[in-house]
């Protein structure tokens, strides 16, 4: 492994959440609970809570916090020392962390430089996804159907908009279809293949260790861009080897590499790098996964907040006529995501600039896409989403009502300014932590300081 | 549990807002989704009945272990004629109103659709009230 080891990702690993506390660093200033969007979060003793039940990994608190106390959690680079074939499986905005300067060949390059012995392109399940949800809007009649591309947004639905889990498409995201696709073109081998999701995404460090909608992922660990940006920086800042080929076919120029022994490889490389993946390369920022669908009434948002009010809209009713919604957690799409290191508007642009697909002349050649027998023999979900009851107050009816008539009483009784300084988000959240034996009547500042 | 809402007039960023907060609280009582989501579409619709022709009003909701039972009260003038509101594609509302999108004359049909019972009395000039009833299903998930 050529990485170095770095300080700026926690690597403590937690069975189910990437989103972590960094108690030292909290000062109880109530910023991250005003903002979280599932009102996970609460101040007590003087630093925040996650609760972690309610939390759906979507970074907003690593992004609100003033003190950089709520920090994302990745899976350490290390990890790879125990696997012979290293296989990097970046996510399509990995190819905008460095600028416009570096082309896609230049990250592939520096990603072998920097220890993988194979990459594989997460944009190329972003294709088959594309593919699969044309195929699912020509022979299925529900609208509007939502992608379940952002494991926020899924998780979102799953706790806050029951009645839409219907309307997620079944399709496993795209990095998981990338590694099961990785390890099956590597075939059956004696030594040990490791997957390695490189991500901006937290909630895709959860999703490799809890999936939903499926048993269980291909990814072997999840490493963020803040962990390999500065190795990667390196490599590409780096003089070319002097003598090495400077072609434009960059594969064939790896592999005569690899021929002369420029990189002592044990294994030479198997998977090719792939061209004409602009489509699936656009999936990095918002409107990205529509460019490359190309069909009508459909809609893109971005932004947890405004994901939700888009929900909501949709549970109304009143927006039937959209055939399909793109929705990312994260402001300006997965750039935004919270283990990104470039600038979100940044990334967007070069993003924009680099794959800029023309559609006028018909879509790209395929790199090698499965058939559609294929694909929905093993990238849809396999597993049913079920609604996660964390908000029901209780499963008995009778006792739910009861609860509910109590929080709406004492509810009454509160100030209604959502001060936060009780350490929940709103007195509604307040009223509910007091029925259920959450807080106490007595947190509240402003009915103590009046009696 | 009675929970009341005012609607305003014409006020179509607040529109929704009832039908947002008793979907908030049916999840937490843990009905099924798809109840809750006939509920909100057909509150949303009765909100933007009274914010569109009502000239605003109120909404009382009552939840209890029979079912749910909402009702919308104005004070506008009135439906003339309830059986022909009641067509889809009618409807009164004004240019201004079919421009921003609203008022496709859906409104009380989908109300019908939607309530497991749906009541309207109304009296020209003197307003209109709706009622809906939706039943809690035994042992449906």
């Amino acid at each position: 492994m050529n990485f170095e080891p770095t300080n700026q990702t926690p690597h403590i690993l937690h069975p189910f959440h990437s989103v972590l506390l960094d108690a030292d660093l909290c000062v109880g200033c109530t910023t991250c609970i005003k903002f979280c969007p599932t009102k996970a979060i609460r101040v007590r003793n003087g630093k925040a809570k996650i609760f972690e039940d309610r939390c759906i990994d979507c970074g907003e608190c690593i992004r609100r916090c003033p003190k950089g106390a709520k920090k994302a959690v990745s899976d350490p680079l290390f990890v790879m020392d125990a696997y012979d074939i290293k296989v990097a499986l970046p996510a399509p905005s990995l190819y905008a962390q460095f600028g416009t300067a570096y082309a896609q060949e230049n990250i592939f390059n520096a990603l072998l430089s920097a220890g993988f012995d194979e990459v594989f392109d997460v944009a190329w399940g972003a294709l088959v996804v594309t593919e699969m949800t044309r195929d699912i809007l020509a022979h299925e009649a529900l609208r509007p159907r939502i992608s379940s591309a952002c494991p926020v947004v899924v998780r979102l639905i799953q706790q806050r908009f029951p009645s839409l889990i219907p309307n997620l498409m079944p399709i496993l995201p795209p990095s998981e279809i990338a590694a099961r696709e990785a390890r099956r073109r590597l075939g059956a081998s004696s030594q040990k293949i490791g997957i390695f999701f490189l991500s901006p995404c937290t909630a895709k460090v959860t999703s490799v260790r809890a999936p939903l909608g499926y048993e269980e992922s291909a990814i072997d660990a999840v490493f963020s861009f803040g962990d390999i940006y500065a190795t990667l920086k390196r490599a590409l800042e780096s003089p070319p080897i002097p003598g090495r080929p400077n072609d434009e076919d960059t594969a064939s120029a790896f592999d005569h590499c690899a021929q002369k022994g420029w990189r002592e490889k044990q294994h030479p490389r198997r998977l090719p790098i792939m061209k004409h993946l602009e489509p699936g390369m656009g999936w990095a920022r918002s409107d990205g996964e529509l460019d490359a669908l190309q069909i009508e009434n459909a809609v893109s948002v971005d932004g947890i907040s405004n994901v939700i009010d888009l929900f909501e809209a949709i549970e109304n009713g009143n927006i039937d006529s959209i055939q399909y919604i793109e929705a990312l957690a994260c402001p300006g799409g997965c750039v935004g995501g919270p283990m990104a290191v470039e600038n979100p508007h940044i990334a967007r642009a070069t993003m924009r600039q680099r794959y800029q697909h023309p559609f006028e002349q018909g879509t790209p050649p395929s790199p090698e896409l499965p058939t559609r027998e294929q694909a929905h023999k093993t990238f849809l979900w396999t597993k049913p989403l079920v609604p996660n009851p964390v908000l029901v107050l209780d499963t008995d009816l009778s006792k739910a009502l009861q609860m509910a008539e109590h929080i709406e009483h004492i509810r009454k009784q509160l100030p209604g300014i959502d001060c936060g300084a009780c350490g929940a988000p709103d007195c509604d959240a307040f009223a509910e932590d007091i029925v259920r034996n959450l807080s106490s009547v007595e947190e509240c500042r402003l009915l103590t300081r009046s009696t | 549990m009675i929970i009341e809402y005012t609607i305003p007039r014409l006020d179509f960023s607040a529109a929704g807002k009832a039908s947002t907060d008793m979907k908030r609280r049916l999840t937490q009582l843990g009905l099924p989704p798809a109840l809750i989501k006939r509920v909100a579409i057909a509150m949303y619709e009765a909100e933007m009945n009274i914010a569109i022709h009502g000239g605003g009003g109120r909404a009382e909701v009552e939840i209890s272990h029979d079912g749910i039972m909402t009702r919308f009260i104005d004070h506008g003038p009135g439906i003339a004629d309830i059986e022909l509101a009641m067509q889809e594609g009618y409807s009164t509302a004004p240019e201004e109103i079919r421009d921003m999108g609203f008022g496709a004359g859906m409104g009380l049909p989908n109300m019908k659709k939607n309530a497991d019972e749906l009541i309207i009395q109304s009296e020209l000039n003197k307003g209109t009230t709706v009622q809906m009833y939706f039943k809690l299903p035994v042992g449906e998930q």
